[in-house]
């Protein structure tokens, strides 16, 4: 279970994230929504150990995240952060050489699938090959958390699908997977909760397939109700 | 800690390289001079050579906390601080591969120095008697002047140490902008000013302690430089033990 524990993130002039209380259960795909700078990254990043919180903790399984937990907490960020000298086939290497649980196999039979060429330099990729590359080396790990900021950032239309296939085999009974994107609608088919983050405040954390037959309403719904204040009717 | 040195000397083996081709080339310049009698050709090489020492050891040094900036305040971040490493590790392979870096090259431009030195000056009569030309020079500065291997290799020795520990404060200063600095105005500058307040105090005390152990600050004796080596080795120690302090605390990327 991933707990976030009164996590508050201050930054100069500014608070990211404002006393966020919240667990994630294994076994759920949950979808962080909330419109840009409402500090959907910035927890996210906590959670993965790259930010410390200024009040609070995140707790993985009750212990508090650091370099242990890294082991079991997969990050995908939504900016691109390879290094410029690496190719395609480095970014496998890289991460064989530090996660234990990296399965080269894996990261090659996706690659292939995304269409991307070993020897390719990552710094001559578009940002939706970036994003495709991203999205193949944080899932050739086998772990308990993956979280992923912004996976389908950059990735058209058409490809859209098969990194969504890609990520939903990951998972499973005991894994988290937690998936922020603006693109609600496309997240409304896979995710079964959905967390709200606004102005740096949780602000609930919804089942989606009770908010279809209890509320009826959509997750877009939901979410312009929760964000833009607008009432909705029920779906047909 | 391997994996971590073997990525930090691929952030750096271009500029490594391009350095030992330049070296490569001046090198064979001046062979061929010197074995072809051609003086011009030799001198210009060997002041070239002499210049490409001075300058290959100082960017070594200010490339590892340019990369250590680069790695803080990029996203490239993510790629060190996601892996299952803590920050001493981290540092420690970067302090590792610079040591080892600053010492390899040194110690090349050592032996290549020596070498064209014996060439030159001393063509078949070999090392000793270089030495002895030299001492004889040194002779007239005093007798605490002595040049022979053992005096090369522990002053030597003794700026390198000295170097890495000012690399050290660099590696200090860029952390602190980093971490209690970051996103504050002028950051880089404080944390300049602290690099050259951190080096002059250290270089103070240094100077006002042998000036009361020894009597006097200058000229050479082994044991001040042996003093100094351990001196610079400590206090790298501990401050490498406090940058990675700040960095597991502090440190947000």
């Amino acid at each position: 279970m991933l707990e976030s524990i009164e996590v508050t993130k201050k930054f100069v002039g500014k608070v990211a994230v404002d006393g966020i209380n919240m667990q994630l259960e294994p076994g759920h795909i949950y979808a962080l929504l909330g419109p840009n700078g409402s500090g959907k990254t910035t927890w996210m990043k906590m959670a993965a150990g790259l930010i410390k919180p200024t009040f609070g903790e995140i707790r993985y399984n009750g212990e508090p995240i650091g370099i242990e937990t890294r082991n079991d907490i997969a990050y995908m960020s939504t900016e691109p952060y390879f290094y410029d000298w690496m190719t395609v086939g480095d970014v496998g290497n890289y991460y064989q050489d530090f996660f234990k649980d990296f399965s080269m196999e894996r990261y090659d039979y996706m690659i292939g699938q995304m269409t991307l060429e070993k020897k390719l330099k990552v710094k001559s990729l578009s940002s939706g090959m970036m994003a495709k590359l991203k999205v193949a080396a944080t899932m050739a790990r086998d772990v308990s958390v993956y979280m992923l900021d912004e996976p389908l950032n950059g990735i058209d239309l058409l490809a859209r699908d098969s990194v969504m296939n890609m990520i939903l085999q990951a998972a499973g009974e005991n894994k988290i997977l937690l998936i922020s994107s603006h693109l609600v609608e496309e997240l409304e088919a896979v995710v079964d909760k959905a967390i709200f983050i606004k102005e740096a405040h949780f602000a609930g954390i919804v089942d989606v397939e009770e908010l279809r037959t209890v509320d009826g309403i959509s997750l877009a719904d939901k979410y312009r109700q929760v964000f833009a204040g607008i009432e909705v009717g029920g779906v047909q | 800690m391997g994996k971590l040195i073997k990525y930090e000397f691929r952030k750096s083996w271009m500029v490594k390289a391009i350095i030992l081709a330049i070296t490569a080339i001046f090198e064979v310049m001046f062979l061929v001079g010197a074995i072809s009698g051609n003086d011009d050709v030799a001198l210009s090489s060997a002041v070239f050579l002499t210049f490409i020492t001075i300058c290959s050891i100082f960017i070594i040094g200010v490339l590892s906390i340019f990369i250590l900036h680069k790695d803080l305040n990029t996203k490239q971040s993510y790629m060190l601080f996601m892996t299952p490493n803590s920050t001493f590790k981290i540092l420690g392979a970067k302090i590792i591969e610079n040591f080892g870096s600053i010492l390899l090259f040194s110690a090349m431009f050592l032996l290549i120095g020596i070498g064209d030195i014996t060439l030159w000056v001393a063509k078949s009569k070999g090392v000793k008697d270089m030495f002895n030309i030299i001492n004889a020079i040194l002779g007239e500065f005093g007798e605490d002047y002595q040049l022979d291997f053992f005096n090369v290799a522990i002053s030597s020795a003794e700026q390198i140490v000295s170097w890495v520990f000012t690399i050290m404060v660099g590696f200090f200063a860029v952390v602190l902008s980093a971490s209690f600095l970051n996103g504050r105005k002028f950051n880089g500058f404080i944390s300049f000013i602290v690099f050259l307040v951190v080096t002059y105090i250290i270089e103070k005390i240094f100077y006002c302690s042998t000036n009361m152990i020894f009597g006097t600050a200058t000229g050479y004796s082994l044991e001040k430089t042996i003093c100094s080596i351990v001196y610079y080795i400590v206090l790298t120690v501990v401050l490498y033990i406090v940058t990675a302090s700040i960095m597991d605390r502090k440190l947000s990327v």
